[in-house]
């Protein structure tokens, strides 16, 4: 499969902005120079078909036209941003790497590695000569999972034209989300705008400076948007549709979110590293009931599990079983609702938390506990017991000198009545630790008897 | 380290469910029978001593004996911080 296509689109799109980032602004037509500069270095340093390159950079317009430059030689593709250096030699041992690049301004830093190719998946690519994306999952407990992707296969999906947007980058570049923002908003001729902090400030600065028009991002990020009011100082009125996945979006929050911005557009997406983007339909703005597009996808619903069957899905995981069962499904993982042909998410199954055999779903309580004055963010995670099995315990920031003690009283007060008793939380710690990730989703670290005042 | 009495009193009383009076609570008084505190009271109870005293009560502790009578839970505590205290003299 070739992606001359999307090559052409960018010679036609020409002159039209594809990427900002520091206040310079490029075009589609030097995107396509970059693309024939890097395609000349992959034959200048003999980079070979099949070989797996990890290219250790945040996005830019270099990384982006090395990346389709290394799609058109058929190798496999394994980005990795600067978030991620702990697990780095691990990256480079599961991928079965051959080089390692390293692009800045001035300079493209290769380095050639002689590794023992065993892994089948990857050798079946080899085969076939198609092109790989390896994504490295987040895992917050344990080691991350390497998922394989055909990547010409996953960027076909790109190739019906779809609205024009001034996009924020804001999800990275190694995540199956950023991966999404870069490719829909380029294929459709949209321009990028390089998100250059990710704090509200900067990201509202962004906005009212570059004129976006479209924010991807996730529910722990607009719960920290809302929180603080900072859009306040900011004019926002470019913003035209925001949309929001990667974790559960509770309802009061988009409810207060849609009153707030009543002239911007919320959308749910729905996808994981594993299975991509997928295509669906929100019931409204204000809603988080979605339907997936039928036509595209298989799903199912096992003892409240979602499953799933797409064509997008992934080759499989280089350092993990295969997940899909005999007859293709994937089992998500999230707990759901459904109304008709309308599905809602209500957690991970791997965040509930079970009290006394009863299931509480953190995100239920965080949303409550946010809405309480004081309280900057909020991680609702489960502490073993003797007595209940598990009790809800939570971690919070706060803006105050409150003490924990005090802290509590005012939580049960507020929570009582709204909550059921068992899910109001019996531990408080105050963190000062941020309690969400690089890519803004909210760490839930289950279990130890820890941190923070309590 | 003084008597933790009336502080675990408050916590009894914060978590119960109903009016008491610090006085009503007797050295012999039974948690689970004679304040009938279900699990979510027992789980709020223990909570409570945990971040007022700054102590951790273990999970192989036998709570279920300790809760049985005041005075067995007034005396762990009591015991659980003489020992803090002896701990942070290096005694």
């Amino acid at each position: 499969m070739s992606i001359e296509w999307l090559i052409e689109r960018f010679r036609e799109y020409g002159d039209r902005e594809a990427v900002v980032s520091d206040d310079i602004s490029r075009s589609y037509r030097d995107i396509v120079r970059e693309c024939d500069r890097y395609r000349a270095f992959v034959a200048d340093k003999k980079i070979r078909e099949g070989e797996v390159v990890i290219l250790e950079n945040e996005f830019s317009i270099k990384t982006f036209a090395f990346v389709i430059a290394l799609i058109e030689n058929r190798n496999i593709i394994a980005p990795v941003t600067a978030s991620g250096p702990e697990f780095f030699k691990d990256y480079v041992t599961i991928a079965e790497a051959d080089k390692i690049v390293r692009i800045d301004d001035q300079d493209v830093e290769i380095q050639s590695l002689s590794p023992n190719k065993s892994n089948p998946l990857l050798k079946k690519m080899l085969h076939n000569g198609d092109s790989g994306l390896i994504l490295f999952t987040s895992g917050s407990s344990g080691k991350p999972k390497a998922v394989l992707h055909n990547f010409d296969k996953l960027l076909n999906t790109y190739r019906e034209k779809k609205k024009r947007y001034r996009t924020l980058l804001f999800l990275l570049f190694d995540h199956i989300g950023g991966m999404n923002t870069l490719f829909y908003t380029l294929a459709g001729g949209g321009t990028i705008i390089q998100a250059l902090g990710k704090d509200v400030h900067s990201v509202c600065g962004q906005i009212e400076k570059n004129r976006v028009e479209l924010l991807p991002t996730t529910p722990t990020f607009l719960t920290l948007l809302y929180a603080s009011e900072s859009y306040r100082n900011y004019d926002l009125s470019s913003l035209k549709l925001i949309t929001y996945g990667t974790e559960p979006m509770q309802e009061t929050l988009l409810s207060r979110l849609c009153s707030r911005f009543p002239l911007i557009r919320f959308k749910q997406t729905y996808g994981t590293s594993e299975l991509g983007i997928l295509r669906l339909q929100s019931k409204s703005s204000d809603s988080t009931w979605m339907k997936l597009d039928a036509d595209a996808y298989q799903v199912k619903v096992v003892k409240d599990t979602l499953y799933l069957k797409t064509d997008t899905a992934m080759e499989g995981y280089l350092n993990a079983p295969d997940p899909f069962d005999e007859e293709g499904w994937y089992n998500t993982g999230d707990k759901v609702v459904l109304d008709g042909d309308y599905i809602k998410i209500l957690g991970r199954d791997s965040d509930i938390i079970n009290v006394g055999g009863v299931k509480v779903f953190p995100a239920e309580i965080e949303d409550l506990i946010l809405q309480m004055p004081g309280i900057r963010n909020a991680a609702v995670i489960g502490e073993k017991n003797p007595i209940t099995g598990n009790i809800v315990a939570v971690k919070v920031n706060i803006g105050t000198d409150e003490d924990a003690i005090s802290l509590k009283r005012r939580i049960r007060d507020f929570c009582g009545g709204k909550l059921k008793p068992f899910m109001i939380p019996a531990k408080v710690y105050i963190v000062e630790e941020e309690l969400y990730n690089a890519r803004f989703k909210r760490i839930r670290s289950q279990g130890e008897n820890e941190h923070g005042r309590s | 380290m003084g008597d933790p009495d009336q502080a675990l009193k408050q916590i009894i009383i914060s978590n119960c469910g109903m009016m008491l009076s610090p006085e009503k609570i007797r050295e012999d008084m039974n948690l689970f029978t004679d304040l009938q505190l279900d699990s979510i009271r027992i789980v709020n109870i223990i909570a409570d001593i945990e971040m007022r005293f700054g102590i951790a009560i273990s999970l192989d502790q036998d709570l279920i004996d300790m809760l049985k009578e005041y005075r067995s839970l007034r005396s762990f505590l009591s015991d659980k911080l003489n020992q803090r205290e002896r701990d942070h003299c290096g005694t």
